[in-house]
């Protein structure tokens, strides 16, 4: 017992959720609050962090440094390393959203996770990570302390607004999704690893990146299966955004019904506003509602991975079943975190502050996880290198398994759209 | 090269290249919609929701756009109405 306390105050896992209850709090009563969000620019990269920008930005990098550096030095390791290493990738960070924020760049929709990543792996297999960077590379730190601020953001009331048929096809098609791929993944492409599987399946039919992180923490998969999956997620991503309205279009879809089919299958929510915008404002609803429902899912597919992991992959199958408390133990705490963050926003903060003010605590929050997350990115990227990226796509079974998936989703999530959204089980334009 | 160390800072600089190059292409190709691949991105997204009229009347269905990409599809104008949402949500008459 004593060493699980002592655990609380010497795991990443629990960290997170202390990392996130002071910059929450912080937000709450307005000490943290005009966290820097980079500008778009056009021709000039200055724009992007103008004199202005300047301040709050080594704000920003000297205020999260301090906490995270508190964190670190309180689990016992050595923290003037990681604190060399953690500005540096600040630095990496700031080059990620400013490439990010070119508008062409933006347009095209390649985003910051996606330049994070590819300045950490230019680094790593060029001159190579030095001990004192990698140091500072906290990618499991980074990522659960944004996961657990993203827990705030899932709020309740969304779900209630959104009714039967978007929960129909976000819920139902989701889970849906990811059992035919694991099954897929698992019995007939025998991929070998079941981390990677898992993570493809979940950034499908969710929500891309932010679902493979939750997913790939939850049953502690290796960077670079985090890396190739968040890869393949992106560009397909691209191409859906671009062919998918092209395709309603052509076909004449109802706008309702192909705003629910675009929320539902395409991964990044960004990318879904985009599409679901060329095809009108109705689609463009439907679409954003579609997505944030499914976002709620986040949650809850980490949660069920790391139980299935717990209780069933990782287990020993000639050990006696493992009891509730071996179950705990392993469990990934920072989970925990994630669910606490949504119930208290959903029914603590809500009925207490009011819509407006949680909206603008969840607008700080959003962009401090945001940063959290690039930085998380780099220094996988750091801690990556290609030649195991490249062992990861042996025979090419992971994009098999991301095509066929993904194939199936775009037409279960299709059928199910027509069937919610056409006018089939419920009154069209209900 | 004999040294690897220099080689090695010298492959670091070419891919902080390649970035500033890829950004450069895309800046090029889509923001100034050169080419029928930046005159697609461009009408689609860089202009955001209202270039969708402009998308299925200038540029027309996906037969169209492949005729395009051959070189075949004139132009599209230039510069681009304004107001693009006032365009018909119909093929353009030839």
């Amino acid at each position: 017992m004593s060493s699980e306390l002592e655990k609380v105050w010497k795991s990443e896992d629990y960290w997170a959720i202390w990392f996130s209850v002071i910059i929450l709090a912080g937000a709450v009563t307005g000490l943290v609050h005009g966290v820097p969000k980079l500008r778009s620019w056009v021709s000039n990269p200055l724009e992007a962090v103008d004199a202005a920008m300047l301040a709050p930005l080594v704000l920003l990098a000297v205020g999260l440094g301090a906490l995270l550096t508190l964190g670190v030095r309180i689990m016992g390791e050595p923290w003037r390393r990681f604190l060399a290493g953690y500005l540096v990738i600040f630095g990496f960070a700031v080059a990620s959203f400013v490439a990010a924020g070119q508008e062409s760049v933006n347009a095209v929709g390649l985003e910051y996770a996606l330049w994070a990543l590819a300045f950490g792996l230019l680094v790593a297999n060029t001159v190579g990570t030095p001990d004192w960077l990698l140091a500072g590379a906290k990618s499991e730190m980074f990522i659960k302390t944004g996961l657990v601020l993203l827990g705030a953001e899932i709020l309740f009331s969304e779900i209630l607004r959104l009714g039967a048929p978007g929960l129909i096809v976000a819920w139902v098609v989701t889970p849906t999704v990811i059992v035919f791929m694991w099954l897929f993944g698992t019995r007939w492409l025998k991929m070998p690893s079941k981390t990677l599987t898992i993570i493809i399946a979940t950034a499908t039919s969710v929500c891309g990146v932010s679902a493979a992180i939750a997913t790939a923490a939850a049953c502690r998969a290796k960077k670079q299966e985090l890396t190739l999956a968040v890869g393949m997620t992106m560009i397909f991503t691209v191409l859906m955004m671009v062919f998918m309205p092209a395709i309603a279009k052509l076909v004449g879809m109802q706008a309702a019904v192909a705003g629910a089919w675009l929320g539902g299958t395409i991964d990044s929510t960004g990318a879904v506003v985009a599409a679901g915008a060329l095809l009108g404002e109705e689609a463009e609803r439907v679409a954003a509602v579609i997505k944030m429902i499914q976002n709620i899912l986040i949650g809850l597919v980490a949660f069920f991975v790391a139980l299935f992991w717990v209780a069933r992959v990782d287990r020993d199958p000639s050990a006696p079943r493992p009891s509730l408390m071996e179950v705990w133990y392993r469990f990934p705490k920072f989970i925990l975190g994630f669910a606490l963050a949504s119930v208290f926003f959903s029914f603590v903060l809500m009925p207490m502050l009011g819509e407006a003010r949680v909206a603008a605590i969840l607008d700080t929050s959003k962009v401090l996880r945001g940063w959290l997350f690039c930085l998380a990115f780099v220094a996988i990227g750091l801690e990556s290198n290609f030649k195991e990226l490249a062992s990861q796509l042996v025979g090419g079974k992971p994009i098999i398994l991301y095509v066929v998936g993904q194939s199936f989703n775009i037409l279960l999530t299709l059928l199910a759209a027509w069937l919610v959204f056409g006018g089939i089980l419920f009154a069209a334009g209900s | 090269m004999r040294n690897p160390g220099l080689r090695r800072w010298l492959q670091l600089a070419a891919g902080f290249a390649a970035v500033a190059l890829v950004i450069a292409a895309l800046h090029l190709g889509v923001g100034r919609a050169r080419g029928p691949f930046g005159r697609i991105w461009s009408a689609n997204l860089a202009s955001g929701v209202n270039a969708s009229a402009f998308f299925y009347t200038e540029v027309g269905a996906v037969g169209e756009f492949v005729d395009g990409a051959r070189g075949r599809y004139a132009a599209p104008r230039d510069p681009r109405p304004a107001d693009l949402t006032a365009l018909p949500d119909a093929p353009l008459p030839r």
